[in-house]
C-alpha cells in the first residue's frame, strides 16, 4: 500500500462535487487524501434546479446532493466559505483565505464560471456592489435574495432572453410580478434557436402574459437607492423595481492565469483535462476544451467521470472527447428542447421541419451523413427521448424522417372479429384459434361459460373473454345466453323483468331516465334504453313517459334503416287487402319520390326502400295510410288466406278476422317482433302454424289459435293454446297471451322460445283456466294499450324533437380563430 | 428543405343547443367534413367522425348512454370522449374539440 | 359481462380425483389429477384461491410429461466406448460414491460440488443441502436460482431484512388503486396471475408497466414505459425526485419506520426530470404522469421480475424501486407494498432451505455462529464441522475443472447447459469435468454430457411441499408411483449418502419426516416453518410463512408494524446510476435481451417434449423494430445471425413495432445450436452475483451476408 497523496480539489459546485464522488466511486480514497475548497458556505446543490426553486416549484431544502455532514461521513476535508486566493505550482501548494495554505500532489481547478456583466451606467451603489433591487441568477444566495425581494416588488425587468434569463422572468411572474424580458438580438434564445422556433417561442411566452422586448441595447439603470427602471439605447426607458441580469456566463481562469496556467476563454485542458503545469487538472465551466467552453451539467460530469478515471488510475481511463450538447427550458408549459446544429451548415445538409403555430408545435432536423447534427423541439415532448438518444449515440436515421418527428403509436390496430380469419389465435393462453371457437358455439355452446369450458379459451389469463363474448355472438346469430346477468332484463339494471317490473310499479318509474336514476344509481346504460323503453310503455300504457333518446333510430323517424343509411317505408294494409286508389297512391309516391326499390313482403305488404329521411313526412301525407310498423319490436302484420268469400274450400271468414286482428293490434310494443297469420281453412295457406301467433279454421265455425310459431331463422311449429267458437274469442285470447308474453318474455325473446321456456300446458292453465286469476288483468291492461295507439306517422305535421327528419344539419357561422 | 405547414385551426358555430335534442345526436355537414354530435341528458356535448369504423354507419343515429354511443347498424360500442372502441376492435373514431359557449352555442373546432 | 372470469369446472368428482399442483412456475396453480397413468385427467382446482381453476396451456398439458416416451426408466453410466448405458441402481450409486471418495481424497473436499434447483421441493432442496454439508462435507453447493430470484432476494433482505416475494396474499393486488410493474411479461409467464390485474382494473385500479418491449401485458397497461434496457436505477431516482420535488411523500412514515433517507434524497437530487428522460429515453412528461400517479394512490404496489433484476446492476435497480415504495409508505400499509414476481416453482422455498452456498436452513446465514450451532445439533454433528460459504452458481461452475475448483459436480434439477450465462463456456467447463452426475427425467442437454445419469421421479410421483411466490406453503401430492426403475430424488440422495457411509444422518421413513426435521432446523430462522405441517396445509389450502407454533396461523402480510432489522426499521439505499457491462457500440450496435414465452418453460427440459407446446411455439426467433430491419435489411422470416463477444447463432426473424428500435429479444428455452445463453453476458451483480441476462451488446446481420464475409 503507497503512501497516500493529497488531492485538492478548488470548486465545490456541480463538477467539482461530482469529481469527489466519482473519484470516491473508483475507490480513490486508497490513493488520495481529498481536500476541497468552495465559495459558498454550504455543501453542494444542484444548480440546475434553482429555476425551478425560484419559480416556487421545488423546495431549497430538496436541493442539497452533498450537504456538510456527507463530506465528514466520506472523509473529505472540506473548507465552505473559504476562497482559494493563490495557486503556487513551484512548492505544489495553494493559498486561501484566513491564511490557510494547503500542499497538493494533484490539484483540481474547477472553479466555474461567474455571470457575465455588460457595463452599465448606475449600475453599482457606493460599497461597490449592485445597486438595491438588481441581481445576477447564479447562486442559491443569490435566488434567496431575489425571492425575498421580489415580495415587494411588482415589476421586474430582466436584462438577457436566453435560457436562464426567460426561466428567472417566468419564476419570478409565479411569484407575482410582471415580467418583462429585454432583449439585444431579434428573437428569443438566439443562440440556440433559429427564426422561427423563437418566434413561436414568443408567441408561447406572451401567452403567459411574459413582457417581451426586441432589439432593445440597455445602457443605463435608473434610480437612486433602489433602481426604479431600465435606460435603452434607443432612448426609451421602461419602469420597474426590480433587475435580473442574465446576460451570459464567463469562465472564472484568473487564478489559474495568475499561477501561469495557459488559458484562453477558458482554461486549457487536453482529453485527460490536463493543464499546461504538471499534476494541475481543470474541469468544467472554468475549462476550453478544443476550443470549446461548456455551461451545462451533462458535459461537467463527463469530463469529471473522465478526469477521475486517470486521478484513480484506471487500466484503460476514459479521454474526453467533448460533448453532445442539450438544452432544455426549464418553464413549466414550456416543452422545448434543442441540441446541436440549429441551422444547416454544410450544403448538403438535408433540414426537415414541420412547424404547427395554433399550437405551438416546432420540429426541425438537421441532418448530416444521415445522422443528427442537430434538432429543435417545440411544443411536443413525447417524441425528445427518440430523437436525443439518436444524437446522443450518432446513430443512422431511419429512411423515413416523418418517423422521428411523430410519435406513432405502436398499438396493432385489431381487425373486427367477423372479419377474422378462423386461424387467428383468440386465446393466447391456451392456443385457441377463432375456428375452435365457432366450431363450439355451432355445436350448441352458447353460454360463454360453457364455451370457455368447453374450449379452455379464457381459461388462462382471462384477458381474451372479449373477444370470446364478441365471437360467441357473431356466431350465434344473436342467440346467446349470456351469463351471469342471464337473469337481468336489460344488461344495465340489475335486476330479473318480474323484480323490475314491480320496482317500476312500486316506485312509479314511468320514464326510462327514472329507472336508471333509481334503480342503477344514475347511469345510463345505451344497450338498456330501448329494452326498458318498450317495457315501460307495456306497464304504464298512456302514463308512460316517453323519452325519444332511450329509442332505436327505427322508432325515432318510424321507419326501417338500412346499410346506407336510408329508410324503408312499409304502410299498414289490414289483412293484406288493399283498394286499387291506395295501390294508385303508392304507385304515385313511387313516381314522385323515385323510390330506388318498391318491393312485395312476406307480410303481404309493399316495401317501398331507400328513402332519405327528409323524405319521410312527405311520403307518409302522399300514402294517407298508417303505418305498418314493419321497423319495430311490435305487432307487425297479420297474413290472410283468401277465407269463405271467394275460395272454395273456406270454412272461416279468415280476412275479415285478419282485419279486425291488425286493427286491433297494430303497433302494440312487445319483447320482439310478433307476426300473425289467420287461415281459412285447414290448408293453412297463411302458414298460421308457424307464426308468432297463428289462427286455423276448422269444421263447425271453430278456430284453433296456435302460439311460439317460427319459420325465420329457427324453424318452430305453433302449440295449439285452444279452440273457440268465436271471432270476439280469437281476439280475446290473443289479447290474453300478447300481454302475458309483454309482461314475462325476456328482451328479444321471440315466442318461440318463450313459449317453449314457459310449456303450452302452463300457458294454457295461465290464459285459459286462469288458474292464477290473471286473465281478467290481462285483459284490461292489453285493453289499456290498445286504446292508447297513436299511428307514429302523424308526426309527419309536428315533428317531435328538433331536425327529427332531417340528414344533415349546417353549422350557423364559421369563425377563424388567432 | 422539405416541408410541413398547416394552417391556422377554425371554429364553427354549431347554433344554439337546442338544435340537438337531449339524449340524442344530428349529423353536421362542416365544410366537407361530416360530425356527429351528442348531447347528453346532462348536456354535455362531443363530436365523433359521422361514420362508424366498421361499415360506415350513421353514428348520430346510435343510442347513447353511460359516456358511449352504440351504432345502429351492428351495434358495434364507442367511447363519446376519446372515440375508442368499446368490446371490440375497430378502428378507433376520430374526435373533435366541442363545447358550448356562454350564450348556449354549440362551437366546434377543427384544422383546416 | 364481456370480461368476467369465466373458469372451466370439467367436474372431477373429488372422491376420486387428487388436489395438487402444476408443475411448472412460482404460481403453483391448484389442479385436480384423476385417472391412471395412461388416461390421467387434469383440470383446474376451484377451489384454490391462487387460481381458482384457471390454468395456463403449460399447466392444462403438464401430465403430458409424465407418460412421454423419452423418459428415463434406468440409471445410465458412460462406458468405455463413450456411450451411455443402463447400469442397475446400486451399481451406478456404488460407482459415483467411489469415485467421489477418490476425487475428494486427491482434491480435498471442496473438489466435489452439488447444483440444485428452485424447482426442487423445499424437503429436496433441504436435503440436497444437507447432503452437500454432511455426506460430501464440501462447501460448494449452490443452485440455479442465482440465475433468477437472487437480486430480488438480496435486495429485499438489505431493505427489509427478509426476503419473501410476496408480503401479501396474491388477491390484495384486485384492490390496489395502482400497480407499478417492472420488467414483466405475467400474460406470457403467468397467465393466471393477470385475473387479478383484471379485477383491479374492474376496480377502477389502474395498471403501469416497465419494459423495453411492448407485450401482452403491456396490453393490459393503462401505461406502458418503454425505457432504454439497463436505466431502471434512472427511472426509480427520477420518480423519486418528482414525488419529492411535489411534496407526495410519506414523512410521517419515512420518520417513524425508515432509516437513512437523507442520502437517498440527496441522490434523487441529481437525477432531474431532464437528465432521466435523456438516459431512460421515457419523456419528460410521462415520467413526471407516473410519479404523480404512483403519489396520488390512495394503495400502490410496486412489484419488479427478471427484466430489471437480472441485470449487473440488478440489486440496485430493486432498491431504487424499493426506495420509491418506502418514500411513499407503501411497504406494511394495506393493498400496499414491495414484491417481486417469482419466477421458478419452488423459487421462494429453494432459496430458504440451503441449497444456497452462503445460506443455512431457515434462512440463515451460513457465517452466522448461531445459526451453526443450531443447525449443527438439528443434523447431530459439531458447528465446525458444517463447511463455510462456497462459491456462487456460475463462479462455482466457471471453476469446474481448473486447479482448486471442483472436479466432480451432481446436478439435480437444473439444465445448467442451457440456463446458465454464457452457456457455451459453461459447457466446455463441464467437459473439462472428472465426473458428472445428473439427476433427471428426461436425458437433458446437461445430462447428455453426464458420466452418470439418475432417472428422477416426477412431480406426480412423489410428495413434498412447495412455496409459492406469496410464501403460500403447498403439498403437492404424490398421484402415481413412478414407473418400475426410476426413484425420487430423495431416494437417490439417502441411498447414495448410505454409499458413502454416512447413512445414519439420512434415515427418514417418509417425505414427512424430512419435511419435520426442516421444521426444526427453520425454527427461529427467517423463514420460520416450524408451525406448519402437512395437516395443516391440507385443511387451509397452504399457510404463510413465517409460521413460528402450531397454532399459530401463519403470516399471509407482512411488515404490518415492523420490520425484522436490528433496528426494526426499513433501510433506504443510495442507488447511482451505473453503465451496464457492455453498451452498445459500433461493433455491436443494439442491445440484446433476453426472456420467457407462453408455451416454453424455463430451460424446455419438460416444455419442449410437450407436443401441444410445441405445436405452439416450436423453435425461438428474434424479435427486433421494423426500421431496425430496414436498417440492417433484414425481412421478416429471414434467418439472421446474431453475434456478440461470447459467440454467434442464428434465429430467424420477427419484425414487430413492439420493441424498441435499438433492442432485440429472444427467447431461451432452446438448447444447443438455439441456445441463446451461449451469446449473453457473465458479468455479474457484485452482490447478489445475479448474470447480466437482461442486456448485452450484440451485432445482427442476414446469413447470406454472413457467408460471403
Amino acid at each position: 500500500m503507497m503512501e497516500k497523496q493529497r488531492l485538492v480539489i478548488i470548486g465545490n459546485g456541480m463538477s467539482g462535487a461530482r469529481l469527489i464522488e466519482e473519484v470516491l466511486a473508483h475507490q480513490g480514497k486508497d490513493i488520495y487524501d481529498i481536500v476541497v475548497f468552495g465559495d459558498e458556505p454550504y455543501g453542494n446543490y444542484n444548480r440546475i434546479l434553482l429555476s425551478n426553486v425560484l419559480a416556487g416549484e421545488h423546495d431549497p431544502a430538496d436541493i442539497f446532493i452533498n450537504p456538510l455532514n456527507w463530506y465528514q461521513e466520506q472523509g473529505v476535508t472540506l473548507y465552505a466559505g473559504n476562497r482559494v486566493q493563490s495557486i503556487d505550482p513551484v512548492r505544489k501548494l495553494v493559498h486561501a483565505t484566513d491564511g490557510i495554505e494547503v500542499p497538493y500532489d494533484k490539484l483540481v481547478i474547477a472553479t466555474g464560471s461567474k455571470p457575465y456583466i455588460p457595463n452599465l451606467q448606475n449600475l453599482y451603489a457606493e460599497q461597490g456592489n449592485l445597486k438595491t433591487g438588481v441581481f445576477v441568477f447564479r447562486s442559491f444566495d443569490d435566488c434567496d435574495a431575489m425571492i425575498a425581494y421580489a415580495q415587494r416588488s411588482q415589476r421586474v425587468v430582466v436584462i438577457g432572453g436566453g435560457v436562464l434569463g426567460l426561466e428567472a422572468a417566468r419564476g419570478l411572474q409565479n411569484r407575482g410580478l410582471e415580467a418583462h424580458v429585454v432583449h439585444v438580438s431579434k428573437h428569443l434564445m438566439n443562440v440556440q434557436l433559429d427564426m422561427s422556433a423563437g418566434r413561436m417561442l414568443r408567441l408561447t411566452l406572451e401567452r403567459m402574459g411574459v413582457k417581451l422586448h426586441f432589439q432593445k441595447r440597455s445602457n443605463a439603470l435608473l434610480g437612486t437607492e433602489c433602481v426604479t427602471g431600465v435606460a435603452f439605447e434607443d432612448g426609451s426607458q421602461l419602469d420597474c423595481d426590480m433587475v435580473v441580469i442574465s446576460t451570459g456566463i464567463l469562465p472564472n481562469v484568473d487564478l489559474a492565469k495568475n499561477a501561469g496556467i495557459a488559458v484562453d476563454r477558458g482554461i486549457l485542458v487536453q482529453d485527460d483535462l490536463s493543464c499546461s503545469l504538471p499534476d494541475v487538472y481543470a474541469v468544467g465551466e472554468c475549462t476550453q476544451h478544443r476550443g470549446r467552453t461548456y455551461g451545462l451539467v451533462a458535459p461537467l460530469w463527463e469530463q469529471a467521470q473522465c478526469l477521475a478515471e486517470h486521478l484513480t488510475l484506471q487500466s484503460t481511463p476514459r479521454f474526453y472527447q467533448g460533448s453532445r450538447e442539450l438544452t432544455k427550458l426549464k418553464i413549466m408549459g414550456i416543452d422545448l428542447a434543442v441540441m446541436g446544429d440549429k441551422e444547416e451548415v454544410e450544403d448538403d445538409d438535408e433540414v426537415i421541419v414541420y412547424s404547427e403555430p395554433s399550437r405551438g408545435i416546432y420540429k426541425k432536423l438537421i441532418v448530416r451523413e444521415n445522422r443528427l447534427a442537430g434538432a429543435i423541439l417545440l411544443g411536443d415532448g413525447t417524441v425528445t427521448p427518440r430523437v436525443l438518444q439518436l444524437f446522443d449515440r450518432h446513430e443512422e436515421l431511419p429512411e423515413n424522417r416523418s418517423e422521428l418527428l411523430f410519435s406513432l403509436s405502436h398499438e396493432q390496430q385489431g381487425l373486427n372479429i367477423a372479419d377474422l380469419p378462423d386461424d387467428t389465435q383468440i386465446c393466447n393462453c391456451n392456443g385457441v384459434s377463432k375456428g375452435m371457437i365457432v366450431e363450439a358455439v355451432k355445436s350448441g355452446k352458447r353460454s360463454l361459460k360453457v364455451l370457455c369450458d368447453a374450449t379452455r379459451a379464457g381459461s388462462g389469463c382471462g384477458t381474451c373473454m372479449k373477444d370470446v363474448q364478441a365471437i360467441l355472438e357473431f356466431a350465434s346469430d344473436g342467440a346467446v345466453i349470456e351469463d351471469p346477468s342471464v337473469h337481468y332484463y336489460v344488461p344495465g339494471v340489475p335486476l330479473a323483468k318480474p323484480e323490475l317490473i314491480k320496482a317500476i310499479k312500486e316506485q312509479h318509474l314511468y320514464s326510462v331516465s327514472a329507472v336508471f336514476n333509481v334503480l342503477a344509481a344514475g347511469k345510463e346504460d345505451a344497450g338498456s334504453k330501448a329494452g326498458l323503453a318498450s317495457l315501460l310503455k307495456t306497464i304504464w300504457g298512456k302514463e308512460y313517459e316517453d323519452e325519444r333518446d332511450s329509442r332505436f333510430i327505427n322508432d325515432r323517424v318510424h321507419a326501417n334503416i338500412q346499410k346506407d343509411g336510408t329508410f324503408s317505408v312499409v304502410p299498414r294494409i289490414y289483412g293484406g287487402v288493399i283498394t286499387p286508389q291506395e295501390l294508385l297512391r303508392i304507385a304515385n309516391v313511387a313516381n314522385k319520390y323515385n323510390v330506388p326499390m318498391v318491393k312485395l313482403t312476406g307480410g303481404q305488404r309493399i316495401d317501398l326502400v331507400g328513402l332519405s329521411r327528409e323524405q319521410l313526412p312527405a311520403v307518409w301525407n302522399d300514402l294517407g295510410m298508417p303505418s305498418g310498423h314493419a321497423y319495430t319490436k311490435s305487432f307487425r302484420t297479420c297474413k290472410t288466406c283468401l277465407g269463405t268469400e271467394f275460395c272454395r274450400y273456406g270454412v272461416g271468414d279468415s280476412t275479415t278476422l285478419g282485419i279486425n286482428v291488425e286493427k286491433r293490434y297494430q303497433g302494440i310494443e312487445s319483447p320482439h317482433k310478433m307476426k300473425l297469420a289467420v287461415s281459412g281453412c285447414p290448408r293453412n295457406c297463411a302458414e298460421s302454424t308457424t307464426k308468432d301467433i297463428g289462427v286455423v279454421a276448422i269444421e263447425g265455425g271453430k278456430w284453433e289459435v296456435y302460439v311460439g310459431g317460427a319459420a325465420g331463422a329457427t324453424v318452430r311449429k305453433g302449440d295449439k293454446l285452444c279452440v273457440v267458437d268465436t271471432q270476439e274469442a280469437v281476439l280475446l285470447y290473443m289479447g290474453r297471451f300478447i300481454q302475458y308474453y309483454r309482461e314475462h318474455a325476456k328482451y328479444l325473446e321471440r315466442t318461440y322460445g318463450f313459449v317453449e321456456r314457459v310449456g303450452i300446458e302452463r300457458l294454457r292453465q295461465l290464459l285459459i283456466d286462469d288458474v292464477d286469476g290473471i286473465c281478467q288483468q290481462l285483459d284490461h291492461d292489453i285493453q289499456a294499450s290498445v286504446d292508447a295507439y297513436v299511428d307514429p306517422w302523424q308526426e309527419a305535421s309536428q315533428p317531435v324533437t328538433p331536425a327529427q327528419f332531417m340528414d344533415v344539419l349546417q353549422p350557423v357561422e364559421k369563425i377563424t380563430a388567432l | 428543405m422539405s416541408s410541413m405547414m398547416t394552417s391556422g385551426r377554425v371554429v364553427y358555430n354549431l347554433g344554439p343547443l337546442d338544435r340537438l335534442p337531449r339524449g340524442e345526436g344530428r349529423t353536421f355537414l362542416v365544410e366537407k367534413t361530416m360530425v356527429a354530435i351528442f348531447r347528453t341528458r346532462k348536456d354535455d356535448v362531443y363530436a365523433l367522425q359521422a361514420q362508424c369504423s366498421h361499415k360506415g354507419g350513421p353514428l348520430a343515429d346510435g343510442i347513447i348512454g353511460n359516456g358511449t354511443v352504440i351504432c345502429p347498424l351492428h351495434s358495434f360500442k364507442f367511447c363519446l370522449m376519446d372515440g375508442q372502441p368499446v368490446g371490440n376492435s375497430c378502428a378507433s373514431l376520430k374526435t373533435y374539440v366541442v363545447s358550448v359557449d356562454e350564450y348556449g352555442n354549440v362551437l366546434l373546432q377543427m384544422n383546416e | 359481462m364481456s370480461d368476467i372470469v369465466v373458469t372451466p369446472s370439467v367436474q372431477i368428482d373429488s372422491a376420486e380425483s387428487t388436489a395438487t399442483h402444476c408443475p411448472y412456475c412460482a404460481l403453483q396453480c391448484g389442479i385436480q389429477l384423476s385417472g391412471s397413468r395412461e388416461q390421467i385427467k387434469l383440470v383446474g382446482n376451484k377451489h384454490f384461491p391462487v387460481n381458482k381453476g384457471s390454468l395456463c396451456i403449460k399447466g392444462w398439458n403438464a401430465s403430458a410429461t409424465l407418460t412421454h416416451s423419452e423418459r428415463l426408466l434406468s440409471p445410465l453410466i458412460r462406458s468405455s466406448n463413450g456411450e451411455l448405458e443402463p447400469a442397475s441402481w446400486d451399481d451406478a450409486l456404488a460407482f459415483v460414491a467411489q469415485r467421489f471418495h477418490v476425487i475428494q481424497q486427491q482434491h480435498g473436499k471442496d473438489a466435489v460440488g452439488m447444483f440444485g434447483g428452485g424447482s426442487l421441493t423445499n424437503e429436496k432442496a433441504y436435503l440436497l443441502g444437507k447432503f452437500a454439508r454432511v455426506a460430501l462435507e464440501t462447501s460448494n453447493v449452490d443452485y440455479n436460482g442465482r440465475f433468477c430470484m437472487s437480486s430480488a432476494a438480496t435486495a429485499s433482505q438489505m431493505a427489509f431484512g427478509l426476503d419473501r416475494g410476496l408480503p401479501f396474499p396474491i388477491e390484495d393486488i384486485a384492490y390496489t388503486d395502482m400497480v407499478l410493474l417492472v420488467g414483466s411479461n405475467i400474460a406470457e409467464t403467468m397467465p393466471p396471475l393477470l385475473h387479478y390485474f383484471g379485477e383491479q382494473h374492474r376496480n377502477g385500479g389502474q395498471l403501469i408497466l416497465v419494459d423495453p418491449r411492448a407485450s401482452l401485458t403491456s396490453n393490459q397497461a393503462t401505461l406502458h414505459l418503454k425505457l432504454t434496457p439497463g436505466t431502471d436505477a434512472v427511472l426509480a431516482n427520477g420518480i423519486l425526485h418528482i414525488l419529492i420535488r411535489d411534496g407526495l411523500i410519506n414523512h410521517q412514515y419515512i420518520d417513524q419506520r425508515t432509516e437513512d433517507f437523507s442520502r437517498v434524497k440527496a441522490v434523487a437530487a441529481t437525477y432531474w426530470p431532464e437528465r432521466v428522460e435523456r438516459i431512460t429515453g421515457i419523456p419528460e412528461a410521462l415520467i413526471v404522469r407516473v410519479a404523480h400517479m404512483l403519489g396520488r394512490a390512495r394503495s400502490a404496489m410496486i412489484l419488479t421480475a427478471r427484466g430489471t433484476e437480472q441485470q449487473s446492476q440488478g440489486v440496485n435497480n430493486v432498491l431504487a424501486y424499493i426506495n420509491i415504495a418506502l418514500a411513499l409508505g407503501l411497504v406494511g400499509r394495506p393493498l400496499s407494498g414491495y414484491g417481486c414476481i417469482t419466477g421458478q416453482g419452488n423459487g421462494q422455498g429453494g432459496r430458504e432451505h440451503g441449497q444456497k452456498a452462503d445460506q443455512l436452513p431457515g434462512y440463515r446465514k451460513i457465517t452466522d455462529p448461531g445459526a451453526r450451532q443450531h443447525i449443527a445439533n438439528v443434523w447431530g454433528i459439531p458447528e465446525q464441522a458444517i463447511p463455510l460459504a462456497g462459491k456462487s452458481a456460475y463462479e462455482m461452475l466457471d471453476t469446474a475443472g481448473k486447479d482448486g475448483g471442483i472436479r466432480a459436480l451432481m446436478v439435480m434439477g437444473s439444465n445448467v447447459v442451457v440456463s446458465s450465462p454464457n452457456a457455451s463456456h459453461i459447457q466446455e467447463r463441464l467437459k473439462a469435468l472428472d465426473l458428472l452426475v445428473v439427476a433427471d427425467f428426461f436425458l437433458s442437454e446437461t445430462a447428455q454430457m453426464a458420466d452418470v445419469v439418475f432417472p428422477s421421479a416426477q412431480w406426480a410421483e412423489e410428495e413434498g411441499t412447495m412455496t409459492n411466490l406469496e410464501g403460500r406453503v403447498l403439498k403437492r401430492e404424490r398421484v402415481l408411483e413412478p414407473p418400475l426403475g426410476v426413484r425420487t430424488d430423495y431416494d437417490l440422495l439417502c441411498s447414495l449418502a448410505a454409499c458413502m457411509g454416512k447413512g445414519q444422518f439420512f434415515t427418514y421413513a417418509d417425505t414427512q419426516q424430512i419435511f419435520d426435521e426442516l421444521r426444526r432446523a427453520s425454527a427461529g430462522g427467517i423463514a420460520d416453518y416450524s408451525g406448519i405441517t402437512y395437516e395443516k396445509i391440507e385443511a387451509n389450502q397452504g399457510v404463510f410463512w413465517p409460521c413460528v407454533a402450531e397454532d399459530h396461523a401463519g403470516t399471509p402480510r407482512l411488515f404490518l408494524d415492523r420490520f425484522p432489522t436490528p433496528s426494526g426499521r426499513a433501510r433506504f439505499h443510495a442507488v447511482q446510476h451505473r453503465q451496464p457491462f457492455e453498451a452498445p457500440d459500433t461493433a455491436y450496435p443494439l442491445y440484446l435481451t433476453t426472456g420467457r414465452i407462453l408455451a416454453q418453460y424455463q430451460s424446455g427440459t419438460q416444455t419442449r417434449r410437450v407436443p401441444r407446446l410445441n405445436e405452439v411455439a416450436s423453435e425461438p426467433f428474434v424479435e427486433l423494430h421494423p426500421s431496425t430491419a430496414h436498417r440492417f435489411m433484414i425481412a421478416p422470416g429471414e434467418s439472421v445471425r446474431l453475434t456478440t463477444r461470447r459467440g454467434s447463432a442464428v434465429f430467424t426473424a420477427k419484425v414487430t413495432p413492439s420493441i424498441r428500435e435499438d433492442t432485440i429479444f429472444v427467447p431461451f428455452h432452446w438448447g444447443g445450436e438455439q441456445s441463446i445463453n451461449r451469446l449473453t453476458s457473465p458479468a455479474l451483480d457484485p452482490i447478489s452475483r445475479m448474470p447480466e441476462f437482461k442486456l448485452c451488446a450484440v451485432r445482427i446481420e442476414r446469413c447470406e451476408v454472413t457467408m460471403e464475409a
